[in-house]
């Protein structure tokens, strides 16, 4: 299943949960549970596109800046390795 | 007396839970070396005590954070009597994850089948007695903050306590299942508090808390060695097994309502997205926005602000002249503050409406389509795509847009990101183009700015292709951007997303561009004896000195020069200075009309075209600096911008006069 949701990254051209979910044949939540556990493993990289800053927002005078929670997802090079391995 | 573990994920009503079960009886402790909060309590029930322990809210029981160990450790070493996992019904798929990390522990588990509810509301339907038989534990249904099934759930959990049932037995497949079986077999009788065949799962999953317990034990070492070279993933290999084992009992207890196979988010996505006329409907949209703006913030509201300044203007004038204030106080404070900081605050109406249709767009869930559209834009030119995330942040300010490029990973694309930010045009902008429009194009504001944006995007994009070419080659990554469902706005989140940008631009107007204006302000009046805001004035000359540069550009004042002198300061800082130098001219229409006669509709659209390609300001020039650590990059960023718009702006100057305009 996993490997799945690895090939499902690599080569969809979008993250539609509902689209993958029903792919790989799995709820949402599996497949979103799925994904994070992917992410804490080093197989997947997750961002918001958002600035990465050692302070905290609170207090920033350009903390407003940043509000469009774009979710991005990205194959490690672990990820893509055990994509062409399999 | 009997240990009861409460374990959950977040969310799941595990605290509620414990308050039912313990009322009062609870006492808050931190545990052993850590700083997570500890919760303790107990109940009676049928004249014996049980002490409860609130175990943090945790998705896993893995080594990943202080939480996840905090909890497994108290299972195992804890040895509680039961272990009641508290999972929300509502989301079942999710909980279950944990469920069936607690069984491969070996714990003797209840399921509290929390929230059921919210579970019938959702339309989910979950056979309790299947999903009791797939797990092998008995599974209660309760909702804890109704106190429902609390009885049950008791009853059931003293039963557990004699009647042991946690009778499940994994498979990880052959390979898997036999290495499990060899270091379990080594692991037997070295006195581990560990059930063995949980730690040799766990050392071949390569966890490191227990690794670092077992890899130096005579014999497991060579074992784990030898698995590095048969193929198998174990970690992943066994994540997989567990979610395999959850979709069987989902697929088998659990029913949901049939979702549907096409959704609206996707009916919409097939027209918004579609690669033909996405990009299209993309710039209707835009346009659409900044027409709006036009019309609900200037026909509308835009006269108030000005009015009100003008008022509060006139009141300190007339205050001050009462108490005989001394000229210079009155210049200050008139023409320098009020003039200068005014000049930018009369454009807040405008701003505000503009911030609000983003807002609103962004809420609905469109500007990750637009970012999606963009994406396959960026490709095309060579460019990564999440550059298009930071030149969206960019719109609002440039310099968490250039921050936002730490998510690029690869320095090429991080570089090129970061180089053409400055032409995304940033809030601060906003007022020099807004001026200019009501001076030149009042009635086609909306496409003005359109254009200025749309502009400002083409910049950036031949310059990311030109980059990519020459200074920065090189392949970019692949990623995925995720598209949630479109939802209608909500009031408060949009209303807070513009006041929030809202009120940074006005407390900019208040410190940063105060400031600025407070410096040109006595450059204006300096040296004393000048006639003030005049060419004789400090910066007067200073403006005289830099004119003749723009003269090819049509723009050759020294008002014009000295304002964007002071734009790189701050942005915001060009209108503020325009407003303060046209001496006895303030802020709003009489700003405009001085404006007017001192440009044409052609040097204004040159100087539109300088103010939207130079120099970024300091803060960004100072960002550069910090995110590449180089000296080199903070100068090409201050000087490549300054010359491509010199060399644009007297383009369009002389073209435009050639033409006849």
């Amino acid at each position: 299943m996993l490997i799945n949701v690895l090939k499902q990254i690599k080569e969809a051209r979008v993250y539609s949960k509902p689209l993958i979910a029903r792919n790989l044949n799995v709820s949402e939540e599996v497949l979103e549970d799925m994904v994070a556990q992917l992410v804490r493993m080093g197989y997947i990289k997750e961002d918001l596109g958002s600035p990465t800053c050692e302070s905290k927002c609170a207090g920033c005078s350009i903390s407003s800046c940043n509000t469009i929670p774009i979710k991005m997802l990205s194959l490690t090079p672990k990820g893509e390795e055990k994509v062409k391995l399999s | 007396m009997y240990t009861i573990a409460l374990v959950g994920n977040p969310n799941s009503g595990k605290t509620t839970l414990f308050n039912v079960l313990t009322g009062s009886n609870q006492h808050v402790g931190n545990w052993p070396g850590v700083t997570v909060e500890k919760k303790e309590g107990s109940f009676k029930h049928k004249g014996a005590i049980y002490n409860v322990v609130d175990l943090p809210g945790t998705y896993s029981l893995g080594a990943y954070s202080e939480d996840e160990l905090i909890a497994r450790d108290f299972v195992i070493k804890g040895s509680p009597d039961v272990v009641i996992n508290v999972v929300d019904a509502s989301n079942i798929d999710r909980n279950l994850y944990l469920t069936t990390q607690l069984l491969e522990m070996g714990a003797n588990v209840v399921v509290a089948l929390n929230m059921m509810d919210e579970a019938t509301n959702k339309k989910i339907e979950v056979d309790i007695q299947e999903l009791s038989k797939d797990l092998g534990v008995p599974v209660i249904p309760t909702v804890a903050a109704k106190k429902s099934g609390i009885e049950d759930l008791i009853e059931g959990t003293i039963n557990a306590i004699t009647n042991r049932s946690n009778n499940v037995e994994f498979s990880y497949g052959p390979s898997i299942d036999e290495n499990v079986n060899r270091i379990a077999d080594v692991l037997k009788g070295m006195g581990f508090n560990y059930p063995v065949k949980w730690l040799a799962l766990k050392a071949l999953e390569g966890d490191k808390e227990i690794l670092s317990l077992i890899d130096k034990k005579e014999g497991i070492g060579d074992i784990l060695e030898s698995t590095k070279s048969d193929g198998i993933d174990y970690e992943l290999d066994i994540v997989d097994k567990r979610y395999s084992f959850i979709n069987s009992i989902i697929k088998k207890g659990v029913k949901k309502p049939t979702e549907e196979i096409v959704t609206l988010t996707d009916k919409i996505d097939k027209i918004l997205t579609s690669r033909l006329l996405g990009l299209p409907i993309f710039g209707l949209i835009m346009y659409l926005v900044f027409q709006l703006t036009f019309l609900v913030g200037s026909d509308f509201l835009g006269g108030y602000v000005e009015t009100f300044i003008g008022f509060i203007g006139e009141l300190i004038a007339s205050g001050l002249e009462s108490i005989s204030a001394p000229d210079w106080v009155i210049s200050f404070l008139i023409e320098g503050a009020i003039g200068g900081v005014g000049a930018v605050l009369v454009f807040v109406p405008l701003i505000m409406v503009l911030y609000f249709f983003l807002a609103i767009l962004e809420d609905t869930g469109y500007m990750s389509r637009a970012a999606y559209i963009m994406d396959g834009i960026m490709r095309a030119v060579g460019l990564h795509g999440k550059t298009f995330i930071s030149m969206i942040v960019g719109f609002g300010c440039n310099v968490p847009g250039i921050m936002a490029t730490r998510t690029l990973e690869n320095k090429k694309d991080r570089m090129i990101a970061i180089l053409i930010n400055p032409f995304m045009s940033c809030g601060a902008r906003l007022p020099i183009y807004l001026v200019f429009i009501a001076a030149f194009f009042p009635d086609h504001g909306g496409l003005a700015l359109f254009i200025i944006y749309a502009v400002g995007i083409a910049f950036a994009l031949l310059f990311g292709k030109i980059f990519s070419k020459t200074l920065f080659k090189g392949e970019s990554s692949h990623f995925i951007m995720e598209l949630p469902p479109y939802r209608m706005p909500k009031a408060p989140v949009v209303l807070r997303d513009m006041w929030e940008k809202v009120w940074d631009f006005v407390k900019r107007a208040g410190t940063v561009i105060f400031a600025v204006v407070t410096i040109l302000w006595i450059l204006s009046v300096f040296p004393l004896g000048v006639e003030p805001y005049s060419q004789d004035s400090l910066l007067g000359k200073i403006g005289e000195f830099i004119a003749p540069l723009f003269a090819p550009a049509g723009f050759g004042s020294w008002q014009a020069s000295v304002s964007l002198f002071a734009g790189i300061a701050a942005k915001e800082a060009v209108v503020a200075i325009l407003g303060m130098v046209y001496a006895g001219v303030s802020e709003g229409t009489e700003l405009v009309t001085a404006i007017q006669a001192a440009f044409t509709p052609l040097s204004a659209v040159s100087f539109l075209v300088m103010t939207l390609l130079y120099t970024p300001c300091a803060a960004v020039i100072a960002t550069v600096k910090k995110e590449t650590n180089s000296y080199k990059w903070a100068i090409f960023m201050a000087v490549y911008p300054f010359i491509l718009a010199w060399v644009m702006a007297v383009l369009v100057f002389q073209v435009g006069s050639l033409l006849g305009f």
